[in-house]
C-alpha cells in the first residue's frame, strides 16, 4: 500500500526512530521557548545564541565532556560578554549580541577545522539525528524534560514580564530572572536542536510554530500548546521527507515549518479566519483627543 | 451679562462638524456621520451625499467644485456640480484635508500618511509614515511644502522634490497647527494642554503651558499678526508683530462658557475676530483695540438663536457676513454692516 | 513634636529629603512630601517636570536618595512595597499580545509570593475577577486586549493593580487620550477608592480635572513648586501669561 510504503517503511531502520525520537523532541522544545523569544521579541537573540554554542559543543566534545555542558558554558560567556559590552563599552544591545555571537561562532569555526573528531562541522551545523545514540537520546529527552518543566512554572512570570516588565518589577517579580529562565531555556533548546535539526534550523522550528500562532491570533494560554504540535507535525513530516527525497533532515524540517507558514498566510488572507475575532473599537479615543 | 432670547429656528437633522464656502453664498456643511449638505439663506439646508465615512474635515477647491471630505474611516473626493464620487480611499483615520491655494493639488492625511490628489482624483505622492496618525496638516505659503503634525513634532514634507520630510521637534501630542501668513512661525495646540510656538528661521522655541484644557485650535489672522487660541474660558490672543509674542502679555477675550468652541478670524480685517462658546453666544472682537493682560468687551455680540454649542463660523469673502452653526443644528446668516 | 504629629496625623507615605534619579539624571531635588490615606492627591506639572519620575520612586522602580517611608517601614529602589500599586501610562504597553482583559489583570497576581504558582490558581482567577468588578468591568474580562477602548484599557491597568488591595495607588497620567465619559468614569473610581481609605496620587495633566475633583494637588518643576489645595495651588491662567523660551 502506498501509505505504508510512505509512512512505515522509514521506520523500520532503527537510526530513522532514533532519528524521529530526536527530531520530535526538538519539535516540543523549540516551539515552547521560541514563542517566548518572539512575545519578547528575543528572536535576534535566539539567533546569536545557536550559532554561539558551537566553540563550547565542540570543546566539550573535544574533552569528552557532555555537549550540553559545553553549550551551557558558552551561552553564558555570550551573556557575559555580551553585559560586559553593554554596560562598559557603551554599546547597543544588539550590536553587542551581533558582535559576541559571531565572534564565537569564527572560534567554532577555526577549533571545528582542526578538531578530529569524526562529526563533521556540517554535522554540527545541518544536523544529523541519524547518528544519534541511545546515550544521546536519553540526554537529549532529559533536557527537553527539564526546559519543559522550567517554562510550565515560569509561564505566570513569563507572561507579566511579557505585557509590562516594569509593573511586574513593581509587583515583586524578578524580571531579571525571567530573561535569565528564557535564555537558559534558549541554551538547552539549541543543544536539543544541534542534535537534530542542526544549529542553524533550530530558528525556523522555534520561531516558525509561534508565528502561525501570531497568524491566527491564538490565545496566549493555548499558544505554546498549538505551537508544540506545529513543530512535531513539522519535525515528522521533515524525517519522513528526508527519507524519501534523500536529504538532511534539518533543512527538510525547516522547509516543512516555512511551507506552513506560507499556508497560514494564504489561508488567512482567503478567509479571514482567526480563532479570536478583534472588533474595532478603539476609534472612541481617537474621536476624543480633539 | 444680558440673555438673549433664543428665536426658533428651523434646525437641521444633523450634527455639523464644520463647513466651507462653495459657489457664491452657498455653504458645504460636513455631519458627523460623514454626509455632505448644502445650506444657502435663501434655500436652508440641502442633503447632497451620504458619504459615510465619518466626518472630521472639509476642504472645498478655490472654484468651489470639488469637496474634499475627511473621516474616520478615510477620506473622500466629490464633485459638487456634477454632484458624484470622484475618488475614496478607505481604512484609515484621516484627521484633516487641504486644498492649495490654485486648487491643483488637495492633501489628506491618512492614518500615519499623507497623500496629495489632483482634482480627477489621481493620487501623485505618498509621504509617511509619519510618527504617529496625522492630526492636522496646513500647506505653507510657498505653496511647496506641507506641515504636517503628528505625535512628537512638526515635520515639513516637500510635494515638489522627493527628499524625506524634516521633522521639527514639539515635545508631545500635536492636536492642531496654524503657520503664518508669511510662513515664519508655525503654531501647534498641545495634548498636554499647552501652545507651542516655532520660528522658522533660527528654531527658537516658545510656549506656554497651564492651561485648563487641551488646546484643540490655534489660527492666525488674515495679517498674520495676531493668533489665536482656545484652552480656557477665556480666548487667548497672541501678538506677532516686530520680534514676536515672547515675552508679551496676551490679550483676552473673557467669559467662553466651556471655552471657545469656534474661533473665525475676518478674512481682510486685521485683529477682528468672531467667536462662539459652549452656550451658543457668538460675539466680534476687535483685538487691537483691547489692552494686553485685561480682559477687553466685545465689539458685537450676535443675536443667540440657539443655546447649543457653536459649532462653526464661517466669513464670507467681503467680511460683511457671519455664517454660524450650531451644535443642535441650528444655521443662520447674520450681516455685519 | 507632639504638635507636629497632631498636625501631620497618621500619614500613610512620607518623603524626606527625596531627590529622585532617572539613570544619572537628577530629575526632582528636595521632595518633603507627607500624605495622607483617603487622599486624592494630583501632581501636576509640564511634561519634564518629574511627576513620573516621582511616582517611580515612590513604586520603587527608580534610583532615589532620601528618606521615604510607607507607615514606618523604609522603602528603598528595587525594594517591592505590597501595600503600593503602581499603574503606569497605557501607551507602551503590550496591547499587541494575544491576551484577555483577565490576563492581564492575573499578571498583578504574579508577584505575590504565597499566591504564586498554579497551586492557587483558583484563588488567584477569584482575585482578578473582584478586581474586575471594583472597576466595573467584569464585562470586559473575555474581551480580547486589541478590542479595548482607551477607557477600558485604563480601567484593567487599574483593576491590575487593585487586585492586592494597595493602600497607595500611584497613577501615571490615567486620563490621558480619554474622552470625557470615559474619564468621568475613572474619576469615579479613584473617589471611591479614595473615600475607602486608599492614597490615590495620580500625575495629572487636565487642570481643569484637579481644580473640580481632587483634594490636594502638588505642583512639580523639577522641585516642589507648590503643595495644597488645587484652587490655590494651581496658577489661574491670567495671572501671567506669557509664551517662554523654551531650550533644548
Amino acid at each position: 500500500m502506498f501509505l505504508e510504503s510512505l509512512l512505515i517503511e522509514p521506520f523500520q531502520y532503527e537510526f530513522m526512530r532514533n532519528a524521529l525520537i530526536i527530531s520530535i523532541l526538538a519539535g516540543i522544545v523549540a516551539p515552547l521557548t521560541g514563542y517566548w523569544a518572539l512575545t519578547r521579541r528575543m528572536v535576534y537573540l535566539t539567533d546569536a545564541m545557536s550559532h554561539s554554542v558551537l566553540p563550547g559543543v565542540i570543546i566539550a566534545s573535544m574533552l569528552g565532556v557532555s555537549i550540553l555542558v559545553g553549550a551551557m558554558g558558552t551561552a553564558i560567556v555570550l551573556a557575559l560578554v555580551v553585559s560586559l559590552m553593554v554596560r562598559k563599552g557603551k554599546s547597543s544591545e544588539d550590536g553587542a549580541v551581533g558582535v559576541a555571537s559571531q565572534a564565537l561562532f569564527a572560534l567554532g569555526v577555526v577549533l571545528a577545522s582542526r578538531s578530529t573528531d569524526s562529526k563533521s562541522l556540517s554535522h554540527y551545523l545541518f544536523g544529523n539525528p541519524l547518528s544519534a545514540t541511545f546515550t544521546d537520546i536519553a540526554g537529549m529527552a532529559l533536557t527537553a524534560l527539564a526546559i519543559i518543566l522550567l517554562m510550565l512554572w515560569a509561564h505566570p512570570m513569563l507572561i507579566a514580564t511579557s505585557f509590562d516588565p516594569e509593573h511586574a518589577s513593581a509587583i515583586g517579580v524578578k524580571v531579571t530572572r525571567a530573561d535569565a529562565i528564557l535564555i537558559l531555556a534558549l541554551a538547552g533548546t539549541t543543544v536539543i536542536g544541534l542534535g537534530s535539526v542542526g544549529v542553524l534550523m533550530t530558528i525556523s522550528l522555534s520561531v516558525g510554530p509561534a508565528v502561525i500562532t501570531r497568524i491566527f491570533a491564538i490565545h496566549i494560554s493555548k499558544a505554546r500548546f498549538v505551537a508544540m504540535g506545529i513543530g512535531v507535525f513539522s519535525s515528522t513530516f521533515g524525517v519522513i521527507a528526508s527519507y524519501h527525497l534523500a536529504i538532511p533532515v534539518g533543512p527538510a524540517v525547516a522547509l516543512t515549518c516555512t511551507s506552513l507558514i506560507a499556508l497560514s498566510f494564504a489561508i488567512k488572507s482567503f478567509t479571514n479566519f482567526s480563532l479570536e475575532r478583534t472588533s474595532d473599537e478603539k476609534n472612541t479615543e481617537k474621536s476624543s483627543m480633539k | 451679562m444680558e440673555t438673549l432670547e433664543a428665536i426658533e429656528l428651523e434646525k437641521m437633522p444633523i450634527s455639523p462638524v464644520t463647513m466651507a464656502y462653495a459657489k457664491g453664498d452657498a455653504a458645504v456643511i460636513l455631519d458627523a456621520d460623514g454626509g455632505l449638505g448644502s445650506w444657502s439663506p435663501s434655500i436652508g439646508y440641502l442633503k447632497i451625499a451620504d458619504l459615510d465615512s465619518g466626518g472630521t474635515d472639509l476642504s472645498v477647491n478655490p472654484s468651489g467644485t470639488v469637496a474634499a471630505v475627511a473621516g474616520s474611516d478615510g477620506f473622500v473626493l466629490y464633485d459638487l456640480v456634477n454632484e458624484e464620487l470622484i475618488t475614496e480611499l478607505r481604512g484609515q483615520w484621516s484627521s484633516s484635508v487641504a486644498w492649495n491655494k490654485d486648487g491643483s493639488i488637495v492633501a489628506v492625511a491618512f492614518g500615519k500618511k499623507v497623500k496629495l490628489y489632483t482634482i480627477d482624483g489621481t493620487c501623485i505622492r505618498t509621504a509617511g509614515d509619519f510618527a504617529s496618525t496625522v492630526m492636522d496638516l496646513s500647506w505653507l505659503p510657498d505653496q511647496e511644502n506641507i506641515a504636517v503634525a503628528s505625535f512628537g513634532g512638526v515635520s515639513i514634507m516637500s510635494t515638489v522634490d522627493d527628499i524625506e520630510p524634516i521633522q521639527k521637534e514639539f515635545v508631545g501630542s500635536l492636536l492642531c497647527l496654524a503657520v503664518s501668513p508669511a510662513a515664519d512661525w508655525i503654531v501647534s495646540g498641545n495634548q498636554d494642554c499647552s501652545l507651542q510656538v516655532f520660528k522658522i528661521k533660527d528654531s527658537t522655541r516658545l510656549e506656554m503651558q497651564g492651561f485648563p484644557r487641551k488646546v484643540t485650535d490655534a489660527q492666525f489672522d488674515s495679517s498674520g499678526l495676531w493668533l489665536a487660541n482656545n484652552g480656557a474660558d477665556e480666548v487667548t490672543v497672541w501678538d506677532f508683530k516686530g520680534k514676536g509674542p515672547k515675552g508679551r502679555a496676551p490679550r483676552i477675550l473673557p467669559k467662553h462658557v466651556y471655552g471657545g468652541t469656534a474661533l473665525a478670524w475676518h478674512p481682510t480685517k486685521a485683529g477682528v475676530i468672531a467667536t462662539g462658546d459652549g452656550a451658543g453666544m457668538v460675539r466680534i472682537w476687535d483685538v487691537a483695540k483691547g489692552a494686553p493682560e485685561k480682559p477687553m468687551p466685545p465689539m458685537k455680540r450676535i443675536k443667540s438663536y440657539s443655546s447649543s454649542e457653536v459649532r462653526f463660523i464661517l466669513w464670507d469673502s467681503t467680511g460683511n457676513n457671519l455664517v454660524v452653526c450650531h451644535a443642535d443644528g441650528a444655521i443662520y446668516q447674520e450681516s455685519i454692516a | 513634636m507632639i504638635a507636629v504629629n497632631l498636625l501631620t496625623k497618621n500619614p500613610v507615605l512620607t518623603l524626606s529629603g527625596i531627590n529622585v534619579f532617572r539613570d544619572q539624571f537628577c530629575a526632582v531635588k528636595n521632595v518633603n512630601l507627607d500624605f495622607e490615606a483617603g487622599e486624592l492627591v494630583a501632581l501636576s506639572g509640564r511634561n519634564g517636570a518629574g511627576k513620573s519620575s516621582l511616582l517611580l520612586a515612590i513604586a520603587g522602580l527608580t534610583n532615589f536618595t532620601g528618606t521615604l517611608k510607607f507607615k514606618e517601614s523604609e522603602c528603598h529602589h528595587g525594594h517591592h512595597q505590597p501595600g503600593i500599586g503602581y499603574v503606569p501610562q497605557r501607551a507602551n504597553l503590550r496591547w499587541d499580545l494575544p491576551m484577555r482583559a483577565i490576563d492581564v489583570v492575573l499578571t498583578g497576581t504574579a508577584g505575590d509570593h504565597h499566591l504564586a504558582g498554579y497551586k492557587n490558581k483558583s484563588k488567584r482567577v477569584k482575585l482578578a475577577w473582584e478586581a474586575l468588578e471594583l472597576v466595573e468591568g467584569s464585562h470586559l474580562g473575555d474581551r480580547l486586549l486589541s478590542t479595548l477602548s482607551g477607557g477600558q484599557a485604563q480601567r484593567i491597568l487599574i483593576a491590575r493593580s487593585l487586585v492586592s488591595k494597595p493602600e497607595v495607588l500611584l497613577l501615571d497620567e490615567p486620563l490621558s487620550g480619554l474622552d470625557a465619559p470615559s474619564s468621568q468614569r475613572i474619576l469615579n473610581l479613584l473617589k471611591q477608592r479614595s473615600n475607602e481609605g486608599t492614597l490615590i496620587i495620580a500625575a495629572m495633566h487636565e487642570l481643569d480635572i484637579v481644580q473640580g475633583h481632587f483634594s490636594r494637588a502638588v505642583l512639580l518643576s523639577g522641585e516642589v513648586i507648590a503643595d495644597g489645595a488645587p484652587t490655590r495651588v494651581i496658577p489661574t491662567l491670567y495671572k501671567n501669561p506669557n509664551l517662554s523660551e523654551v531650550t533644548v
